[in-house]
């Protein structure tokens, strides 16, 4: 396991807020992104997609985030939505402020595992942070290293679709198969239109040796799966990437456990073959 | 190990000795409860050593504890460590066996507490050995023995009215006690104490505690069996925050003026709140997920983890139990439900 960056896990890095951007229409999701107050700290701060950050607001609190930008990039990115009382107050600031960072947490998607083999990106709603930052990573370093790349994205409605720059770049890349979708059908909208457990049906996919990797709300997750396990696609071949509320990220706290593991430090990234038999409490 | 008899005015005078490096806690009465509280007067030094009411968890991990002082604008933080060192005299060796369970989750390699880890460093524990047992406690149905010493630095076996053997397992505190006793016997294991006093013995209903770790997967899906384990539950929490070997806790932030404090404090799975997300979902949403959790993580995942039940039989969870659920009875049913 990569280290924390501070000697003591539980106090946090001073990072300062760079830029803060609404990313969907209805502005219940904002993007902010982060430097770190001591440059050097950066370099120490090594993360790999999938790992995430406490991010705490001095007088306010601390919440989990899944990293959303490529570790190749400078500064640290995560997209936030506004729902309970440490996310409003993050909602709140402005560039400048200081805010804390403990990271980077938990483990991250098996990328090793993924060389050689096709790769099916699939997720649903604000879910997608980290697998944006996965796709990033790949598609800089491990393009010619992997077979077909397919991503499957679904949200409410086109604007709650995250990273919009982004997706137009990759439904032009030729290197990738992507399916976009929304979930009803709406005006100025040409793409896909359904969920994404049926686009994930419905999707020529290539299930010879390929590998999947599923984020989104725990019922499109739910849903996802047996389409996955009907294709053919091994539970061993199958990756998600858990949530749930978190307190110290490090595995101490005693409250995200899935059976013996602890989403924060055992996860958050899971194998569906980890998960089978344990209590469904995600 | 060495096994020591003292008279007890020497005991006495050793303990003096070490106040100079060590606040020394025993148990005392306070109103309905009898708590660890410092030792000053020696008068209060009745030999009793009543089992507390509440745990030693206290000292190692205190109800709330600041993490760090912080400036609201984000700009300086604080640590705030407690480094004092303590003995506490008169620990119970179910309450003696807890240090080592909570020392698994704490000082895990994968990262370490170091809040846990500098006052467990400093707190030492002298037991006492049972020699009765106490209304509801059951450490010799899971299998343990009263009179155990379970990672204590010393124990006291026996106490007649002059004098005491103590068996001590730590060179610190031994080079306190040294010159002040009677007679010294290098042993190599407390089994070879042969002299151990009067003991606490009964006939002993064992637990099946085994058997049921095996048979706890596939009891999972069981929902019946955890409404029925929960149904007179009313969530109160007292069984963990009473339990010595329960550590969950919350982390929160309290201003005051310009600065403020982070804060931990002890937490229950048997709170909806414990595992209530923003979104409004929560993955135990009633009290049968979250009974199913607190026996599942003492039987199953302590077991699986550490090779150790989550739990010492101190019987606190029992005692003090508003629905009178009995983990004893809790343990029976699961491993008897079909």
């Amino acid at each position: 396991m990569p280290s924390i960056i501070n000697d003591n896990p539980y106090l946090p890095v001073q990072a300062k807020v760079e830029s803060t951007d609404f990313e969907s229409d209805d502005k219940t999701l904002k993007t902010l992104t982060f430097s770190f107050l001591t440059p050097s700290v950066r370099e120490k701060f090594n993360f790999l997609p999938g790992q995430f950050i406490e991010l705490s607001i001095a007088g306010k609190g601390e919440s989990p985030f899944g990293i959303a930008s490529n570790p190749t990039e400078e500064l640290i990115k995560i997209t936030v939505n506004r729902t309970g009382y440490v996310t409003n107050a993050i909602h709140n600031l402005y560039k400048g402020d200081i805010v804390g960072i403990r990271g980077p947490l938990g483990n991250w998607y098996p990328i090793s595992k993924f060389v050689g083999s096709n790769l099916a990106i699939i997720s649903g709603g604000f879910a997608f942070t980290t697998l944006a930052s996965l796709l990033d990573y790949l598609l800089e370093n491990y393009s010619d290293k992997l077979g077909k790349i397919y991503l499957i994205y679904g949200a409410r409605n086109p604007g709650m679709l995250l990273y919009r720059d982004k997706l137009k770049e990759w439904s032009n890349n030729p290197r990738l198969e992507t399916y976009i979708t929304v979930d009803n059908k709406v005006n100025d909208w040409d793409g896909l239109v359904g969920f994404v457990p049926d686009i994930v049906e419905k999707a020529d996919i290539d299930i010879q040796n390929t590998y999947t990797v599923i984020c989104g709300p725990p019922i499109m997750i739910k849903l996802t799966i047996p389409k996955l396990l009907n294709k053919g696609i091994g539970k061993d071949h199958i990756y998600t990437s858990l949530e749930r509320r978190m307190k110290c990220g490090i595995g101490k706290c005693g409250r995200c456990n899935i059976g013996k593991n602890f989403v924060c430090k055992d996860g958050p990234v899971f194998s569906y073959a980890d998960l089978e038999g344990l209590p469904e409490e995600y | 190990m060495k096994l020591l008899r003292i008279k007890k005015d020497n005991f006495e005078e050793a303990l003096r000795s070490l106040q100079n490096e060590f606040k020394i806690y025993i148990p005392k009465k306070e109103d309905d409860n009898v708590v660890f509280s410092e030792l000053g007067n020696f008068k209060d030094m009745d030999y009793k050593f009543e089992r507390t009411s509440h745990p030693i968890k206290e000292f190692v991990l205190p109800q709330n504890e600041t993490l760090f002082y912080f400036l609201k604008d984000g700009s300086r933080e604080k640590e705030s460590f407690d480094t004092s060192k303590r003995i506490l005299l008169g620990v119970r060796p179910c309450d003696a066996k807890t240090l080592k369970l909570l020392d698994f989750n704490f000082l895990d390699s994968s990262y370490i507490d170091p809040y846990y880890e500098k006052r467990r460093k400093n707190t030492f524990v002298i037991s006492i050995a049972c020699n009765e047992f106490g209304e509801n406690c059951f450490c010799d149905s899971l299998g343990d023995s009263p009179y155990k010493l379970n990672g204590a630095d010393a124990i006291i076996y026996s106490i007649s009215n002059e004098e005491l053997n103590l068996l001590i397992d730590n060179e610190v505190i031994f080079s306190f006690f040294k010159k002040y006793s009677e007679k010294i016997e290098e042993v190599n294991s407390e089994e070879e104490v042969s002299e151990k006093g009067k003991i606490a013995e009964r006939a002993t209903k064992p637990l099946p505690v085994k058997e049921l770790k095996e048979k706890l997967p596939s009891l999972i899906g069981s929902t019946d069996l955890w409404k029925n384990i929960s149904a007179t539950c009313i969530e109160c929490g007292v069984c963990t925050y009473l339990c010595p070997a329960c550590y969950c806790f919350d982390i929160n932030d309290i201003t005051f003026g310009k600065g403020g404090k982070r804060l931990r404090s002890y937490d229950s799975c048997m709170f909806k709140e414990y595992t209530l997300e923003a979104s409004g979902h929560n993955p135990r949403p009633t009290g049968a997920e979250r009974w199913r959790q607190r026996l599942l993580h003492k039987f199953l995942y302590y077991p699986d983890l550490y090779n150790e039940l989550g739990c010492s039989g101190c019987g606190r969870c029992i005692d003090k139990c508003p629905s009178k659920i009995d983990i004893r009875e809790v343990i029976n049913y699961a491993f008897n439900y079909k």
